[in-house]
């Protein structure tokens, strides 16, 4: 029994580090193999204050926590600040690891390398079971909010994220800082549970273990990390003969996993009624092999190892069927209770959210929020551009691709650029959302300068655009797309989205919900809301492009070539809701686009691009008759004479 | 004592640029980094420690060639295995990235598992090894080490630059897709270009082993190759070559210095890391990188 | 019959359906255009021919042998691609750039009398031999792709957007060299934006939108196809309705 809840222990404090470790790793994308780093921080830290100073474990846990979240920060800041590439991060948290581990070993007060043993045993399996059930609240609360969403965003695509005002390196190190608090958290644990601690513990295995089980668990799910953590410190326990090919298991599991199941265990579910058998799957082959290997190590002695073997291997197999026929079973009973259980839940909560919502939502935050986002999109001085782009270029090393452009935007029109090929339109989008920096000339919008502002704060400054090839959240549904875009009319705080505070949280999230529907309701895309946005067709990613890029309130509009690969009616469509969007809301659009058919039919103005510099600038009629633009398009002046 | 440090330095050193070429190499056509590959310069290591004292009693070079190949297959075989799968289904880096890793543990841990944590050493190739330089002690493997490992980068460089494989092995360092459109198969550039990546590391871990000793964690001083690889600028091989020789110049200068009565080669990995976490901010294309615009 | 492509399908994932049921065929010796605008699916056409996209379904065959999707074996079998935005490798000599092209090759003899005549379809490039691809000029390096393609001395080549940001008169060039090149024997599958131009100097061409084929005719007729004019020859149906 000691040993199963030693087992059980250990799982439960690897667990916590990893269930923070999924929200940087797996997230974000970014891969560390420097958190046990973090642990020894913790573990340290917690140790000194209960060994040398006699605190009480949980203040002395607080620090751990603190500690590493601030150590995260010194680490996290230079390092993300510079995009690095995830080979990069990687190496340098590899050495972030390396660095602590040899601080460590020269730090007398712990007596270094050898090791500070003696430490008061306060954690157990209570408290630890408690704090990992803590852990994982939190992390599940985490990941549902509005801070979760634009984490999980900039894992799926930073540059779409960026385009939709989400700030890279504060969400990034937010992460980070998660992460390494849990994994404070989880070393003060390790260290008051083994009572022994040492740098040499705090290796870069210990970080691989712990990055292993997020990578095989499943990146973008809490569940199956948890599951793969388990798993591995449970099964290598099983075969204490083979403790040696332990890591040998972890590597080949890594490889196979992603090889063949680059999703992991469960991919980016969390545990629901249909992964449910799965799970029990897991769980009762995991049972099976213990109730099979002490069974042989009871046995063998007695009736020699063949029958032992068979005999074992009967009942892992007996085992294994039995607890997932009883998954089976519990999913049987779930399937017709839980809805009635979940509702009347729900209606309690509804209850005493109801009960105490006049004293406690926080209405005037919530409306200084709202007008924040709606000054946004209303400044329009009439007669003055919304959009002056003086002199503009752009050099790709020798390459000229934009050169001495000048055009204005007037409010409430829709502007075609319209070029051939490679004429530099796209760059010229790029260059107004900021993407490049430019090379020369100055952009203003609503009479304010934006050239060299950071294109998050020119997004939510109030210029919004789709991309060419299209930048969807992949993996979310196209609800949470453009949830996730309205993500700066939300008003709660961090700790209110840990705790998930029930006046905080709530009645944002719900608006935000109808205003996302309402946003899906304007394209037509209502009806398909819980569709995973990967899944639908062309046309209809578009759309949900639109729609998210609206999420923003944007006062202008710049869509590059939304009409591409549509046919006919597909076009039609989108110009019927490109009007419908601008007229309603009193849009200022740039658009970009091939089909001269949909450029002719809705653009006010047109501006011609070719070599980067502006042929032609007027209304759709003067551009047909110009001849410098036939030219750009036809190549050649005879056929013009001859066609006319 | 500073000519000492210097030859020192610049035999580590070379040893990390013949490391360091093959990160780079992979790196430059494939756009990942290989963690696998200390591994393979481990295995390489105990591939000459079985055929030099284990098996037939080989001398040196024959066995440095031995080892060569089977570092250069065992590299063969782990692209196959590991990566190839990933290669045809168009993975994200990162999925690279985490093969190698799992390869890397269990690659090492193999070694732990089978052959056991000793540390064994390589016959010496000198039976005088030191030759005495003025009032400097110079070590003649030191010398060896460098010079054969600039021979190698040498011939590397040769391959690449004058033949079929070798320019199609550059130009697919631009663009892969395209060197395929122009009908080089590139499951077969790839393998070559793991074998010459492997030989060169199997090389690397041969020396490492005649110098220090060998041992399954070994790989570990890889890292530092791939500090060097990063300090040049992934994926350009002078790059690899100034950034290896560089490192290990300045770690063996590192090694001596003493400040108060602190003897920095205690902090001698944290120092490298120092180094690399400083130039990633300043400069994170390396020193040779090139930087890519993301097309949009 | 060179080339012959069969309910071809394509996807990109699983959601977006790149190319339908598309059917073509292409005879030796001819200029077959295929026009479209972008997204319509004629660059993905182009890569599932070279072999590098694996098509869903569908039946291509190319010199009457049934179709590898692997590119070094349709590149051996006598195809060669010319690839939208021309990806020369900018590291290398136009020399090197050349190289490649015959990098299944062994006969000296025959790459030296290729190499001769790129030279004559293209005189600048023989100054420019030894010059880094990434320095030349849009029009040169275009040049070097075209003449990268022919060094594999192709039975069909396919040039996808050989016009992409050159200037009316490199555009009229480069036209007049793939007549040229038409002309000594070589098949040629053009995907073009320039549909005016393409169809011009087409025996035959097809239009592809949305990932099908939704015409087909000589390419006199599918000009005077008003249709097609009013699609693809972009502003100068304006014109032309006025002139009406």
């Amino acid at each position: 029994m000691e040993y199963a809840q030693a087992i059980f222990t250990n799982s439960a404090i690897y667990i916590i580090a990893t269930m923070g470790l999924a929200i940087f790793t797996g997230y974000t994308g970014l891969f560390s193999l420097g958190h046990a780093a973090f642990m020894a921080i913790g573990g340290y830290a917690a140790a000194i204050l209960t060994y040398f100073l006699g605190w009480p474990l949980l203040p002395a846990l607080l620090i751990s926590v603190i500690a590493a979240v601030l150590v995260s920060i010194l680490i996290g800041y230079p390092t993300l600040r510079v995009k690095l590439r995830s080979d990069y991060f990687a190496i340098a948290t590899l050495g972030f690891g390396e660095a602590v581990k040899v601080l460590f070993e020269n730090f007398s007060l712990t007596q270094g390398a050898r090791g500070l043993p003696g430490i008061e045993k306060l954690a157990g399996p209570m408290n630890t079971a408690l704090l990992m059930v803590l852990t994982i609240w939190l992390c599940r609360n985490f990941l549902r909010s509005n801070y979760g969403r634009k984490i999980i965003a900039i894992g799926q695509d930073p540059v779409a994220a960026e385009m939709i005002g989400i700030k890279l390196l504060p969400n990034q190190m937010l992460s980070l800082a998660i992460s390494a608090g849990f994994a404070g958290l989880s070393g003060g644990l390790l260290a008051h549970y083994i009572t022994f601690i040492q740098p040499a513990i705090f290796s870069m295995d210990l970080s691989s273990l712990i990055t292993a089980g997020v990578v095989c668990g499943g990146m973008g799910s809490l569940t199956g990390p948890f599951v793969a953590v388990a798993l591995f410190i449970v099964i290598p326990e099983l075969f204490r003969g083979l403790a040696l090919w332990r890591l040998v298991l972890y590597g080949v599991l890594l490889v196979v996993i992603i090889n063949f199941r680059p999703k992991g265990l469960f991919g980016h579910e969390e545990l629901n009624l249909d992964n449910l058998p799965k799970l029990f799957w897991i769980a009762g082959l995991t049972v099976g092999l213990t109730v099979a290997a002490s069974f042989y190590n009871e046995y063998a002695s007695f009736w020699g190892r063949l029958p032992a073997i068979a005999v074992a291997a009967a009942l892992a197999l007996a085992t294994t069927f039995g607890v997932s026929l009883l998954g089976r079973g519990l999913n049987w009973v779930f399937r017709r209770t839980l809805p009635g259980v979940g509702s009347s839940f729900r209606r309690t909560y509804d209850t005493i959210y109801e009960r105490f919502k006049p004293q406690l939502v926080p209405v005037k935050r919530q409306q200084q929020r709202m007008e924040m986002v709606s000054r946004r999109a209303a400044v329009t001085v009439h007669g003055q551009p919304v959009l002056n782009v003086k002199n503009l270029g752009k050099r790709f090393g020798g390459v000229v691709a934009v050169d001495g452009l000048d055009f204005c935007v007037y409010p409430g029109e829709i502007h075609g650029l319209i070029g051939p090929n490679g004429s530099g339109k796209t760059t010229v989008f790029n260059l107004i959302s900021g993407v490049y920096p430019l090379s020369s000339g100055e952009i203003q919008f609503n009479g304010d300068l934006i050239s060299g502002k950071p294109p998050t704060a020119i997004v939510l400054g109030g210029i919004s655009r789709t991309f060419q090839n299209i930048r969807l959240f992949g993996n979310m549904t196209v609800l949470e797309n453009v949830q996730t875009a309205l993500h700066t009319t939300s008003d709660y705080s961090l700790t209110e989205a840990f705790v998930h505070w029930p006046w905080g949280v709530k009645p944002t999230e719900e608006r935000l919900y109808r205003e996302a529907f309402t946003l899906l309701e304007e394209v037509g895309l209502a009806d398909l809301a819980n569709r995973v946005a990967n899944t639908l067709p062309y046309g209809l990613q578009r759309k949900l492009e639109i729609a998210r890029a609206l999420a923003l309130n944007p006062g202008l509009l710049l869509l590059d070539e939304p009409a591409a690969g549509m046919n006919p009616k597909e076009s039609q469509d989108l110009v019927d809701l490109i009007r419908k969007v601008h007229e309603t809301r009193k849009l200022t659009i740039i658009l970009i686009e091939h089909h001269m058919d949909v450029v002719m039919s809705i653009c006010d103005r047109l501006t011609v691009l070719n070599f980067g510099s502006k042929i032609a600038e007027g209304t759709p009629d003067d551009i047909q008759n110009n001849p410098m633009v036939l030219e750009a398009y036809l190549g050649d002046k005879v056929d013009y004479a001859a066609a006319s | 004592m500073i000519l000492q440090t210097i030859i020192t330095g610049l035999s580590i050193g070379g040893i990390y640029a013949l490391m360091a070429v093959g990160y780079s190499l992979v790196f430059s056509v494939l756009n990942f980094s290989n963690f696998a590959h200390g591994a393979v310069i481990t295995l390489g290591a105990y591939v000459a420690w079985a055929v030099m004292t284990q098996f037939f009693q080989v001398p040196f070079f024959p066995a440095l060639v031995i080892s060569m190949l089977g570092a250069g297959i065992i590299a063969f075989l782990v692209e196959r295995i590991a990566y190839s799968t990933l290669r045809h289904r168009r993975a994200p880096s990162l999925y690279l990235m985490i093969s190698a890793m799992g390869v890397a543990i269990a690659l090492q841990n193999v070694l732990y598992a089978t052959i056991g944590a000793n540390l064994y050493a390589l016959p010496p190739v000198f039976t005088q090894d030191s030759i005495q330089l003025g009032s400097a002690v110079i070590s003649r493997m030191d010398i060896f080490a460098f010079v054969f490992s600039i021979i190698a980068i040498a011939l590397l460089t040769l391959v690449l630059n004058y033949t079929k494989v070798g320019t199609a092995i550059r130009a697919a360092s631009h663009d892969s897709e395209m060197v395929s459109v122009l009908g080089v198969n590139l499951d077969v550039l790839v393998a070559v270009l793991f074998l010459l990546a492997g030989s060169l590391g199997g090389m690397a871990g041969v020396f490492m082993g005649v110098k220090y000793m060998v041992y399954p964690s070994m790989g570990w001083i890889t890292n530092k190759a791939y500090i060097g690889a990063v300090i040049g600028g992934l994926g350009s091989l002078p790059g690899a070559i100034v950034g290896g020789i560089l490192l290990g110049l300045l770690e063996s200068i590192v090694s001596v210095t003493v400040i108060g009565n602190v003897h920095l080669s205690t902090y001698r990995d944290v120092f490298s890391f120092g180094i690399l976490a400083l130039l990633l901010i300043v400069r994170p294309t390396g020193l040779f990188g090139r930087y890519v615009e993301e097309k949009l | 019959m060179l080339l012959r492509v069969d309910g071809l399908n394509v996807f990109y994932g699983e959601a977006v359906h790149a190319l339908r049921d598309v059917a073509f065929e292409v005879r030796e010796g001819e200029i077959v255009s295929i026009i479209g605008a972008n997204g319509a699916g004629k660059s993905t056409l182009m890569w599932t021919l070279i072999g590098l996209l694996k098509p869903k379904s569908g039946k291509i065959t190319f010199m009457d042998k049934p179709h590898v999707p692997a590119p070094h074996r349709m590149v051996s079998e006598g195809m060669a691609l010319v690839p939208e935005r021309r990806r020369l490798f900018p590291n290398l000599t136009v020399r090197e750039n050349l190289l490649l092209g015959t990098y299944l090759r062994n006969d000296r003899a025959g790459i030296a009398q290729d190499e001769e005549y790129v030279f004559t379809l293209f005189p600048i490039l023989k100054e420019r031999l030894k010059q880094y691809a990434g320095t030349l000029s849009g029009g040169q390096q275009q040049m070097v792709a075209i003449a990268r393609g022919l060094m594999s001395r192709p039975k069909l080549l396919l040039l996808d957007e050989p016009s992409l940001g050159l200037s009316p008169v490199l555009t009229n060039q480069v036209f007049e060299s793939v007549m040229e090149i038409a002309s000594k024997g070589t098949t040629i599958l053009l995907v073009e934006q320039n549909a005016l131009k393409s169809l011009k100097i087409a025996n035959r061409a097809y239009v592809l939108e949305v990932g099908q084929v939704v015409r087909e005719g000589t390419g006199e007729e599918l000009l005077n196809d008003p249709a097609v004019q009013a699609a693809y020859l972009g502003v100068k149906q304006h014109k032309l309705a006025e002139a009406n």
